[in-house]
């Protein structure tokens, strides 16, 4: 190997190496023919100059040498001197190479975070022509519905293709021999092989007539599904599967993709039907992804999204809120996060940035101060002949590997806070498949360019400066006085920069903290801790056809068996059944107000949930007037309804409530006609009001509770209040739902639903938090390594002082003062700062102005403080120095 | 015979050499230290190509092949701008570094 490398070279470089040779020769022949002119005899002559040359070989290849590798040759050099320098001064090296890793280290972890979701690109060919179109309103993404999407799909010219895929769950049974429901979900045929340009791996793509009632007992699998299941049965294309208790006929299988990584394995076609009766029931919902016609931008397609929409709300006779829907088209990304998430992660990116500003000058200040130090080494250097430019080049080298071994540190160190905060937000992985948050080649690039960043940001200063350094007085001074004015300057700006950042960092973290703290003070009008939900899931419904009902009673009496089984769990306190849980979500049912006049097209709206009576002791809901729903409220008595406080001061303010009735149409309660006469219904009690948006911080809003004892609902949510640890009862709560004929689904604690709501808040504050940590950490590293170096420098003008009759007490003060001073400019330019990323941040706040004084104030008084701890320790020192000692040394 | 191996101090002749003579080879610039230095100051062959090369990468000289005196074909060198400013430099260091030398030994 070595032979054959050194070969060929040597065929490479053998026309220079020739060039060379020539060159030398002249040389020598020149020196021969003088010789000879001097009289010297052809031999004598020859000889002498050979001898004069030296060794030609060896002359060759050193020139061939500095030819060829030159650069190389340096900085293999400069790495070799930097390497000992470095080793001479562990503790700089030490303290440099920490200081970098913690800057690196939060780079890595968020920008993998950052590419993963937001830069990478998707996993199919043409990414970028693909598109979804989303339904919202007021900037809330909502789903949108199989018809709409219809009417969009025949108007739409903007598109190669507009596809489908439905938020529904098709369930699939039956795979091998476990028990496992798989999840599928249904979309428009040729979506996958037409829209992601992916060929199936066997088998066929969806007809595009599949999905209408009839022929749409089809269905393609994913890979994984086929490979787990179906033990990659190469046969398996004819064959039938049972989904929701139907058979299927297996028509395809997806190559491995994405889809592998989700959960629903498996895919059943869907279609608009165009029959008028069908469309008017129940309507799949879901998402509209289209792929754009190449050279159609995505405004364009706006544009006529926005036309359309226009037109859908005017043929459908829509009004009200619905004019407020919009239709907006974007990229398909993997940007799946919710936007307050999405902020968080720039902000965060910001943040870490930083950060790593802040550990740059911390080494750049570092450098300087050792730079004081090694004068001496620089001035003897230049005056053996190396150059400005060589010395820099010294120098720089020296940042560069500091920055290596602290930015491979600084990966490690990323990649175990990617942990942490993939902890902290699950979300962060789920959110679509085809997002995978990890190290990869383009994070570790990234890694590499912050790397090299820090470097020069933190050696081109400090290198600079050295290599200016005067040579002869340099040479004079010896080596007591070290660095003029203007170096601590720098320095002391350095210093005060850092505060500056650290100010602002620490402002957002204790924002973000404060705000953190807010959302737990909530009021959720419930008790969260110590209640299981779970929901009782429907028997499948084959094609959406609604299922024979249960006739009420019997409905009933299974509820109330199931009541008895959940009760009779060890641990289980209170039971109850109820259509809507706290915290999911609030819905609008219109009603009337018995002796109140009301504007029809704008009647009032509430929240309308139906319970059973335990419900309000199992939420641990307090009552305010009147009572709770209870036994006595059944089949046969008036219909009760509870309200909340939010209720009755929008809809009752100046009435006792309890003497009021509300009006509610029949078709609210399941097997009325809609043509009956609303039903009158008592108020009977006020509750407190129950917490019933989707996020914590949503206005409560007017909500009503009916009996389900009254108008029974088959399959809804259960809850149970237990004594003990929720979690445990998991179990034994589901073989109970089990036992009475139900099959439980989604159980959960309250708790993990709330825990859920705070989980971007809570990642914020502690990235944040953490971050801001750090960021003081560096911060006081800076300006006690500036303090000591400085009190080290004017050790002379100390010792005088305290000859002269200073006392110690005003040593200590003399340096406090000046470190204080830098601290509290920092500060105050950070406060600036902090200001500006308030207003930033104000929106993803919680009951957090954006000035917010209280944490602005805390932030400084915590970062003074310790940075008067940061001075005060060298300034001891300072006060120890013996006066007779420094003055004997001159 | 003040034997220099200083590469700082073999830079300076070479650079001086040029600006004095302006085009020349290598075997000239061996020959024009040597008069110049009355015989004090020897360059050893060896070690002058593998500096003239460097200086040539370093941009502060530029070399072309031309025929000599006698009809031979060498190897020429000549100064360039950066090479005339890194000449100034290293005259002024040099001038420090004998300073400084002699106030050292001057030092009683």
């Amino acid at each position: 190997m070595a032979l054959f490398s050194r070969t060929a070279n040597l065929f490479r470089r053998s026309r220079i190496d020739r060039e060379i040779e020539a060159e030398l020769k002249a040389h020598i022949e020149m020196r021969v023919e003088d010789n000879i002119s001097r009289g010297m005899s052809p031999d004598e002559a020859r000889r002498d100059a050979l001898v004069r040359f030296g060794n030609p070989t060896a002359t060759l290849e050193r020139v061939s040498a500095v030819d060829a590798a030159l650069g190389l040759n340096e900085f293999g050099r400069n790495i070799r001197y930097a390497l000992r320098q470095l080793r001479r001064s562990p503790g700089f090296a030490f303290t440099a190479i920490l200081a970098l890793a913690l800057g690196i280290g939060p780079n890595v972890a968020i920008f993998s975070i950052i590419w993963a979701t937001f830069l990478a690109p998707l996993p199919y060919p043409h990414g970028n022509e693909l598109v979804v179109v989303w339904n919202q309103y007021k900037g809330e993404r909502l789903p949108t519905e199989l018809n709409d999407y219809a009417y969009f799909k025949a108007r739409a010219r903007s598109f190669k293709r507009l596809d489908f895929t439905s938020w529904r769950t098709p369930h699939l049974t039956g795979g091998d021999t476990s028990e496992a429901e798989i999840p599928g979900f249904p979309r428009t045929p040729g979506a996958f092989t037409e829209d992601l340009e992916e060929p199936m791996a066997l088998g066929r793509d969806f007809l595009p007539n599949e999905g209408l009632p009839g022929t749409n007992h089809v269905l393609i699998m994913a890979n994984r599904l086929w490979r787990e299941h179906y033990y990659a049965d190469p046969h398996i294309i004819g064959k039938f599967v049972s989904v929701d208790q139907e058979p299927y006929q297996v028509v395809g299988v997806l190559p491995p993709s994405p889809q592998d990584r989700g959960e629903t394995q498996f895919i059943v076609p869907v279609l608009p039907t165009t029959d008028a009766r069908a469309a008017s029931g129940t309507q799949d919902q879901g998402i509209v992804y289209g792929r754009l016609k190449p050279g159609v931008t995505i405004e364009q397609a706006q544009a006529e999204m926005t036309v359309i929409n226009k037109q859908l709300i005017h043929d459908r006779g829509w009004g009200g809120e619905a004019v407020a829907l919009t239709e907006s088209v974007e990229p398909l990304k993997n940007a799946w996060l919710s936007p307050g998430l999405q902020f968080s992660l720039w902000l965060l990116l910001a943040v870490v940035g930083l950060v790593l500003l802040i550990a740059c000058a911390n080494v750049a200040n570092l450098q300087l101060a050792r730079a004081a130090g090694r004068k001496q080494e620089i001035a003897a250097r230049l005056a053996l002949g190396a150059t400005r430019r060589q010395v820099f080049a010294q120098l720089l080298t020296e940042s560069l590997i500091l920055a290596v071994i602290g930015g491979m540190l600084g990966v490690v160190l990323g990649w175990a806070l990617l942990k942490v905060a993939i902890g902290l937000v699950p979300d962060l992985t789920t959110q679509s498949l085809e997002v995978q948050v990890g190290m990869n080649l383009h994070v570790l690039g990234f890694a590499m360019l912050v790397t090299i960043l820090a470097a020069v940001v933190s050696g081109c200063a400090p290198g600079w400066r050295s290599s200016r350094v005067n040579l002869s007085e340099t040479l004079k001074q010896g080596s007591r006085t070290a660095g003029g004015r203007s170096r601590t300057r720098v320095q002391s700006a350095l210093a005060a920069g850092e505060f500056a950042l650290a100010m602002i960092l620490l402002a957002g973290a204790g924002m973000a903290l404060h705000s953190f703290w807010n959302l737990t003070q909530i009021d959720l009008g419930f008790t969260a801790d110590h209640v299981v939900t779970g929901i009782l899931r429907h028997p499948s419904s084959p094609g959406n056809r609604p299922l024979p009902a249960s006739p009420p009673e019997q409905v009933t009496e299974k509820q109330r068996e199931l009541l008895r089984r959940l009760l009779a769990v060890p641990g289980a306190s209170h039971a109850a059944l109820t259509t809507n849980t706290p915290l999911r979500e609030y819905l609008r049912f219109p009603f009337t107000i018995a002796g109140q006049a009301n504007d029809p097209s704008y009647p009032p709206v509430a929240d309308f949930v139906m319970v059973t009576p335990d419900y309000f002791k199992t939420f641990g809901i307090q009552l305010m007037r009147g009572r709770f729903l209870n036994e006595g409220d059944t089949a046969a008595s008036p219909f009760a309804v509870v309200v909340n406080e939010t209720f009755v001061k929008r809809y009752l303010p100046n009435v006792d409530p309890l003497t009021q009735h509300l009006r509610l149409p029949q078709q609210y309660f399941p097997g009325r006609s809609r043509s009956s006469p609303p039903l009158e219904c008592p108020i009977v009690g006020v509750v407190h009001d129950v917490a019933d948006g989707e996020k914590l911080t949503d206005d409560t809003q007017p909500q009503m509770w009916a009996s389900l004892w009254q108008a029974p609902i088959e399959y809804v949510t259960f809850a149970v209040r237990t004594s003990v640890d929720p979690e445990a009862m998991m179990g034994s709560i589901r073989k109970a739902v089990a036992a009475s004929g139900y099959k439980p689904d989604k159980l959960q604690t309250m708790e993990q639903v709330v825990e859920h709501l705070r989980s971007n808040d809570r990642f914020e504050a502690a990235l944040l938090g953490g971050f801001a940590a750090l960021a003081l950490l560096l911060a006081t590293v800076g300006i006690y390594g500036l303090m000591t170096f400085a009190v080290a420098q004017r050790t002379h003008e100390i010792g005088v002082r305290m000859a002269l009759g200073a006392r110690r007490r005003d040593v200590v003060a003399l340096v406090v003062r000046s470190g204080m001073r830098l601290a509290i400019v920092g500060t105050a330019i950070g406060l600036a700062g902090a200001l500006t990323l308030g207003r930033l941040m104000h929106a993803t706040l919680y009951g957090v102005h954006a000035l917010d004084l209280i944490s602005l104030s805390a932030v400084a008084a915590l970062l003074l403080s310790v940075a008067v701890l940061a001075c005060w320790v060298p300034a001891r020192r300072s006060a120890g120095i013996d006066p007779m000692r420094v003055l004997l040394q001159e | 015979m003040a034997r220099n191996d200083l590469q700082g101090s073999l830079d300076l002749l070479v650079l001086k050499t040029l600006s004095q003579r302006g085009r020349l080879h290598g075997y000239g610039i061996v020959l024009h230290i040597q008069r110049a230095s009355d015989d004090l100051l020897q360059v050893e062959e060896g070690s002058l190509y593998p500096a003239l090369h460097r200086m040539e990468q370093q941009g502060w000289v530029r070399s072309e092949w031309a025929l000599t005196e006698t009809n031979r074909k060498a190897k020429y060198y000549q100064l360039t701008a950066a090479g005339q400013k890194e000449l100034a430099e290293a005259e002024a260091s040099f001038e420090q570094l004998v300073k400084g030398v002699r106030a050292m030994l001057r030092y009683a």
